[in-house]
């Protein structure tokens, strides 16, 4: 499987990693119950698919979850003191099991050791999560053939019904069978059966990880995205918006090799940063097969995604702003002439250096990027004269802008994607309606007059 | 008359600062006492307006640079002092009649504290008094002329008034008997407290003057000289950055001829910091400190008004463009209340597209030039705007700070040049890096 392309500067643009960091799309679904669903969604976060087949895989198996709305099987303290002890096994042999067994009887009966209790307290927290597993997974035995959860489910099935378990399900008490039987399903479930056991906590982890993650679908309306294998490359969305952002408006976009790059305009609050992000996110979780903040999507999997949406000064190092942007451009020129099939995001290209430059630059560059259509761009810029020379120049580019209303001299904003290239030009009409060269022009007469 | 000026200008120049050395209250911060510390901050607070002030107290430390006169104070004299003098409960003052046999005692396994304590101030001040009549002796050349010569009078009536004379009899200030002590604190808590407090802020006021005069001295810094309001002169030669290391310096003049300079130069090539430079001597210069320049000459101004870091106010709806809009109306309305300002805008308008940053730039621009007894120093990197203004404007000095490509790296030379710069690097740095070489070549082969 090839690695999906993606650098720190992208992730940290898109805000997609960070446990700790409430706003991030990682935190928004890290739901799971288990601290090891935690790690499988960590995984699949800095692992995204490349392959439209496993893509399209998992998300069918997102897709059934979201849709039979399961509830995690166990508990979350009984399945951590079972964890607890399944995963502490202490003895190698069974001869080594049985003996300290009788010592912990023993002690117990000496010093009221409490050791023992814990021992037991572990056995019957597997017993009793095994029981239920077995219970839960019996259900898929009765499903379709085409649930895609099915071949999983008999897995774990098959390692629950080994002859060795058996007992498990026999309903015996643990608490009154004696010490010698005790020894040996101790020594069965910690050490004999350690790896089997392993195994089935993976699959009970990524349950874990599933019923979480559709939950959160769920709640959000999110829908799924098809990965489509073709040559050229398209990504079709209808209903985008992004996750985080409470109240986001959402807007339809399609990229394909015929117009691969979108040139995106409109005043500094109108939300093009937002826009640009909810893209990448999106597409960035649809390679991961996971439910996504848009009403319907379809897209050929790219190899990788460089955006450049806050790119940092680096004074230490005596650039300027606009030599970082270079650099990054610069970077992500050798990634795309690599012939990877790749998403990239500029936003505010060349903002770091006067108006003739960065319209120079802007041009020059978003022409140059353009011509790789196996490539996505989006670019925004407010440089609108640059859309213009652009428009005339090359037709692979879609031109669309989000518009600025006045409401009196508030600026108020649509979000709402329009075509063509933004003309608002609200601020000499808010600096006309706040009057301020009529301002100016009375206290100089006011000074004259005094 | 006040000086005006707001949070956002302090703000701007780091007058203030939670780091000493960050802030150039801080750098000037070296008093050896705390009340010169709150002297000084009340200077820095409440800049001068007038020039006959601003020239006295610049005159004043200036006197102390010259002669090197060092702080004659210990500083651990003022604290006791001081919380001796608050202590104004009428209950706690020491009467003759109470030295007995009982209070000996007392002394004597030290359960005494409160007496102590009292005897701790009187003790202080009394040295204090001694000390300043030696150093007010010995200060060099404090005849007629002297700019000291006001405050050193005042002192030296305080000091020799009838009632405090008796202290100064006080060979040895640690050991001043019962009775005596009784005597002092009648005096010095109750009697005199007033002018006792007013002794002590003219002490702080020297230790301020000294402190100032000796960070001068080191950082080797010029007087500024005043000269009446709306005398329309403004000249500063080898002005730099007090809190930069190596800075270079600048000269430059403003007149009634030019009393808006337009500054372009690329981001890095130092135009805030020019700007800051200027803003922090001429707010030196009206509380008649040292100011880091070779040379400076003004008609003084009645306020300050810079936009150099203004904040966006998300909170309040306001977009970066809507706060600089709101800040250009908030100083075009004290254009009127107060006549002679200097206004800083550092980069107008980069909130919006660049139609609009150009038309915004041009017309206020345009409209602040038509006053020409304030100073405007306004900086953009749309060069075009100065092109346009240059048309239809007299009165702008337009200078940039240039920039020179080193093989593909940008290097600054910080020093002002007359126009508007023609730096057109961008693209040379874009072309250096070879991006458009990366992206064509391989379509070449792929086609």
């Amino acid at each position: 499987m090839k690695k999906f392309q993606i650098d720190r500067q992208t992730l940290d643009d898109l805000n997609l990693l960070g446990k700790y960091k409430s706003n991030s799309i990682f935190s928004l679904f890290n739901r799971t119950v288990t601290k090891g669903g935690e790690m499988a969604l960590e995984r699949m976060f800095l692992n995204p698919l490349t392959e439209a087949g496993e893509i399209n895989s998992r998300k069918k198996m997102f897709e059934f979850f979201q849709k039979e709305e399961f509830i995690f099987p166990v508990d979350k303290e009984e399945l951590d003191v079972a964890e607890q002890y399944l995963t502490n096994g202490e003895a190698r042999s069974y001869a080594a099991s049985m003996v300290n067994s009788f010592k912990r009887k023993a002690m117990k009966l000496i010093a009221n050791d409490n050791e023992l209790e814990m021992i037991q307290n572990g056995m019957n927290a597997s017993v009793s999560l095994f029981v239920k597993l077995e219970s839960f997974f019996k259900k898929f035995d009765s499903m379709a053939e085409t649930c895609p959860y099915r071949t999983i489910a008999s897995k774990a099935l098959e390692l629950l019904h080994d002859k060795g378990l058996a007992w498990i399900y026999s309903g015996e008490d643990m608490t009154k069978c004696s010490t010698s039987t005790f020894a040996r399903y101790d020594y069965r479930l910690r050490y004999a059966y350690s790896s089997q056991i392993n195994e089935l906590l993976g699959l009970l982890y990524e349950l874990d990880l599933y019923i979480a993650v559709a939950k959160i679908g769920r709640e959000r309306g999110f829908f799924f995205a098809e990965a489509v294998t073709q040559d050229e490359t398209v990504v079709s969305i209808k209903g985008l918006y992004h996750p985080t952002v409470p109240n986001a408006v959402s807007n339809d976009l399609l990229i394909n090799h015929l117009s691969n790059l979108v040139f995106l305009t409109g005043a500094n609050m109108a939300g093009k940063s937002t826009l640009m992000k909810a893209f990448a996110v999106t597409l960035y979780l649809a390679h991961m097969g996971f439910p996504l903040p848009v009403s319907s999507m379809h897209f050929t999997p790219v190899d990788g995604m460089y955006t450049s949406i806050n790119v940092p000064d680096n004074l230490n190092m005596g650039y300027s702003h606009f030599y970082a942007e270079v650099k990054r451009v610069r970077e992500v020129a050798l990634a795309v002439s690599s012939g990877k099939r790749l998403l990239v995001i500029f936003d505010e290209l060349f903002k770091g250096t006067n108006v003739k430059d960065a319209y120079d630059a802007t041009v020059a560059v978003t022409e140059a990027f353009s011509k790789h259509r196996r490539c996505i761009y989006i670019v925004s810029t407010h440089i609108m004269e640059a859309g213009v020379t652009l428009k005339e120049r090359c037709d692979n580019m879609k031109f669309v802008y989000l518009p600025t209303l006045l409401q009196g001299s508030t600026p108020v904003y649509t979000y709402r994607l329009s075509d063509g290239i933004s003309d608002d030009r609200h601020g000499m009409m808010i600096i006309n309606n706040e009057r301020i060269i009529e301002t100016i022009r009375k206290t100089t007469e006011q000074q004259r007059i005094q | 008359m006040i000086f005006r000026i707001d949070k956002q200008t302090t703000d701007d120049l780091g007058i203030f600062g939670k780091n000493n050395d960050r802030s150039v209250y801080g750098i000037f911060n070296k008093t050896i006492t705390n009340g010169g510390s709150q002297v000084l901050e009340e200077m820095f607070r409440f800049p001068l307006s007038d020039d006959e002030k601003i020239n006295e107290r610049g005159q004043i430390i200036r006197f102390f640079q010259e002669k090197e006169i060092a702080f004659p104070f210990k500083s651990e004299l003022f604290d006791p002092a001081e919380s001796y003098l608050s202590n104004t409960d009428n209950r706690t003052r020491l009467s003759a009649y109470q030295d007995n046999l009982e209070r000996k005692f007392r002394s004597a396994i030290g359960s005494d504290t409160e007496y102590k304590q009292i005897a701790r101030g009187v003790a202080s001040i009394v040295e204090i008094l001694c000390v300043l009549d030696d150093f007010l002796e010995n200060i060099p050349d404090l005849g007629p002329g002297c700019p000291y010569l006001t405050q050193a009078s005042a002192m030296r009536d305080i000091i020799y008034s009838d009632a405090l004379k008796s202290c100064l009899q006080e060979n040895n200030p640690t050991k001043i008997t019962y009775a005596r002590t009784a005597g002092f604190d009648q005096i010095l808590r109750f009697n005199c407290r007033d002018t006792v407090k007013q002794l002590l802020n003219l002490i702080y006021q020297l230790d301020v003057f000294i402190a100032v005069a000796k960070y001068s001295l080191e950082r080797n810094f010029t007087y500024a000289e005043a000269m009446p309001e709306g005398a329309g002169v403004f000249e500063i030669e080898g002005l730099y950055h007090p809190l930069l290391k190596n800075a270079v310096s600048n000269s430059i003049k403003v007149d009634h001829k030019s009393n808006m300079i337009f500054l372009t130069g690329a981001n890095m090539a130092g135009k805030s910091t020019f700007m800051k430079s200027f803003g922090i001597a001429v707010y030196l210069a009206h509380m008649g400190f040292p100011v880091p320049a070779a040379g400076m000459k003004f008609s003084v101004l009645n306020g300050m008004y810079t936009t150099i870091n203004l904040p966006d106010n998300i909170n309040k709806g306001y977009s970066h463009f809507y706060a600089e809009v709101v800040r250009v109306r908030k100083v075009a309305e004290s254009i009127g209340n107060s006549k002679n300002l200097l206004v800083i805008f550092d980069e107008l308008f980069r909130g919006t597209n660049v139609k609009d940053a150009y038309d915004a730039t041009v017309a206020v621009t345009e409209a602040f030039a038509a006053n020409k007894n304030c100073i405007f120093i306004i900086s953009t990197h749309i060069i075009e705007a100065g092109e346009t203004l240059k048309e239809r404007c007299d009165n702008i000095n337009f200078i940039n700070l240039p920039t020179i490509m080193d093989g593909n790296v940008p290097e600054y030379t910080y020093r002002i040049e007359k126009g508007i710069t023609s730096d057109r690097h961008g693209m040379i740095i874009v072309k250096n890096e070879g991006i458009l070489d990366i992206l064509n070549k391989d379509e070449e082969i792929s086609n």
